[in-house]
């Protein structure tokens, strides 16, 4: 058993530096100095080589500040208005199951996984008609479509996980329906509510097709666009390119770090159930 | 009341941002808009659309590509999540790190990817040539990215390290889901560790496995992102997949009404897939 446990240990170390290796490359090209570009790739570079004037020249040089910012707005307005819509919905699916419920949770299955550029036709038209074209608007109303399907059904599972009957001997000692989901439901969900809150971030962050469609103007970009932008460029300096693309994914990824274990929990609740 | 009243935001939500488009595409799709913000009152109905995209040798080009790509990118995928959930499934020290390290790669912004992986790939300085060199696996630079036969293989490199953690999460999940008992019993009526896989694993999965195969296929089919950074359809239109093909034909050619059938056969496609699956995911669901 003890040489079963090495080989396991060897073929994840091994495994693990394979799949690893982009995120590496991206750090080690970010702190590679301009000149050191253009000589053959180094795959253990020298400590004394790390040159950081990558970050610095392409905080200058772009508005990456700006598009930060804007992601991070645009991800913020999303993922509350995400979290206001399914929410309620959820709930009403976890609790009620009527023909209608069932008909919109359908719907919302559909949504997921209907092309996006199916949809950036009509979303386009009609967000010309409402002249939201390079607002940011446009592109939170964007994510809320796209967006709620999924946080509907992650919510449904942590609602379904807590007894009705919590609500009803709430409701005996005399709240509302209401006011028995507000003071007694929600604060049990409250994993649940992290784990799709941050679901919907990771989410808004990493949207581009309608970003790049619905923003027209440079400073109005989210990191997603703007990344993008620097590889159209004639002359790409890598070591800048990678520094962004590195500023554009910290948040994403402390964020995952965070949820990483409530996915797993709850998709093995999932499992477990049946 | 509560229920229909809770409802309603996300219904608002669906009838406006979902069934309202698909309408309005079907019916696009079936006009002559050639710009945007033409008049609707003096549009006549037409199959013109249809025609041209049933004999547009590019049409079926785009959709013979689009095979290629979801289908490679999906059984690749599939496999290293399938090792990568085995291995997670072990009880070893460092597993919790070892399961971040697997599945870093989700939260990633398929933009960031295709940066990571246009910069992998660069024929001059890229590390995968500069690694396959040394490796003498080949003694002069491959042109991956502007290459028509080896840009897609550049592009499904990008979706399979985007999309594998996926099917790491659920085929994972799966596994919790066999009970430990099974293993146990075979043990003791000698079976190799190669058996219980195919007896016991296999089967125990088969659920997951057919969901995750559909949700990332369907997944990879609609993928925009990472396909538009990396080659946008080039070189020679040799990574042309439907969306990219679609994308290009309203938004740089105007042929607003040809983009409309373009989607809508997609959309015909995906519908296919659903309802060959209908039964297995609304168990899973709903």
């Amino acid at each position: 058993m003890e040489r079963r446990k090495i080989s396991i240990y060897i073929l994840v170390i091994f495994i693990s530096v394979i799949l690893v290796f982009p995120f590496y490359w991206m750090l080690v090209t970010s702190l590679t100095g301009r000149a050191s570009l253009l000589y053959s790739p180094q795959l253990l570079p020298d400590i004394k080589e790390i040159d950081l004037s990558a970050y610095f020249n392409i905080i200058n040089k772009k508005p990456i500040i700006k598009w930060f910012f804007n992601s991070f707005y645009v991800a913020l307005f999303s993922t509350i208005c995400t979290l206001i819509i399914s929410i309620l919905a959820a709930y009403s699916l976890s609790r009620y199951s009527s023909k209608f419920n069932r008909l919109i949770g359908y719907s919302m299955l559909i949504i997921r996984m209907l092309p996006g550029t199916l949809l950036i036709v009509p979303f386009y038209i009609i967000f010309q008609r409402l002249g939201l074209i390079n607002n940011h608007l446009s592109l939170i109303i964007g994510n809320v479509a796209f967006i709620t399907p999924f946080a509907i059904w992650m919510m449904k599972g942590f609602f379904d996980g807590i007894p009705v009957s919590l609500e009803e001997a709430a409701q005996i000692d005399g709240c509302t329906p209401l006011q028995a989901v507000w003071k007694i439901i929600l604060p049990l969900t409250a994993p649940g509510l992290s784990a799709t809150a941050i679901y919907s971030i990771i989410l808004s962050w990493s949207e581009f097709l309608m970003a790049r469609t619905f923003l027209t103007g440079q400073d109005a970009w989210t990191i997603t666009v703007g990344i993008s932008s620097l590889m159209g460029e004639h002359i790409i300096i890598w070591n800048e390119l990678m520094a962004g693309g590195l500023i554009s994914i910290v948040p994403v990824i402390i964020a995952f770090i965070i949820l990483e274990k409530y996915l797993v929990s709850g998709m093995t609740a999932g499992a477990v159930k049946q | 009341m509560i229920s229909v009243g809770f409802m309603l935001p996300a219904a608002i939500v669906v009838i406006s941002l979902v069934i309202y488009p698909i309408i309005k595409t079907l019916v696009l799709s079936f006009q002559n808009v050639r710009f945007f913000g033409a008049p609707a009152q003096n549009i006549y109905f037409t199959l013109k659309n249809y025609y041209k995209l049933l004999y547009s040798p590019s049409f079926w080009h785009s959709l013979n590509v689009t095979a290629i790509y979801t289908l490679a990118s999906v059984l690749i995928a599939f496999v290293i999540g399938l090792v990568t959930a085995l291995l997670l499934n072990y009880k070893f020290k460092g597993n919790r790190i070892a399961r971040i390290a697997f599945l870093l790669a989700w939260p990633i912004p398929g933009v960031v990817v295709s940066l990571m992986f246009v910069w992998m790939f660069d024929s001059s300085f890229g590390v995968i040539n500069y690694i396959l060199r040394s490796l003498n696996i080949i003694s002069t630079n491959l042109m991956w990215l502007s290459s028509p036969k080896m840009a897609l293989a550049a592009v499904i490199s990008a979706t399979v390290w985007k999309g594998y953690p996926f099917f790491t999460l659920m085929l994972y999940a799966g596994l919790q889901g066999i009970p430990k008992e099974l293993y146990e019993a075979a043990s003791v009526d000698g079976a190799t560790a190669i058996d219980k896989f195919k007896y016991i694993t296999l089967p125990g999965l088969r659920t997951v496995i057919t969901i995750s195969i559909i949700l990332n296929g369907l997944w990879v089919f609609r993928a925009y992102d990472i396909m538009f950074v990396m080659t946008g359809g080039g070189p020679a239109r040799s990574t042309e997949t439907l969306p990219i093909k679609l994308y290009q034909e309203a938004f740089q050619y105007f042929h607003i009404s040809y983009a409309a059938a373009i989607g809508v056969i997609s959309l015909i496609i995906c519908i296919i897939v659903i309802a060959i699956s209908a039964p297995l995911l609304r168990k899973e669901f709903y």
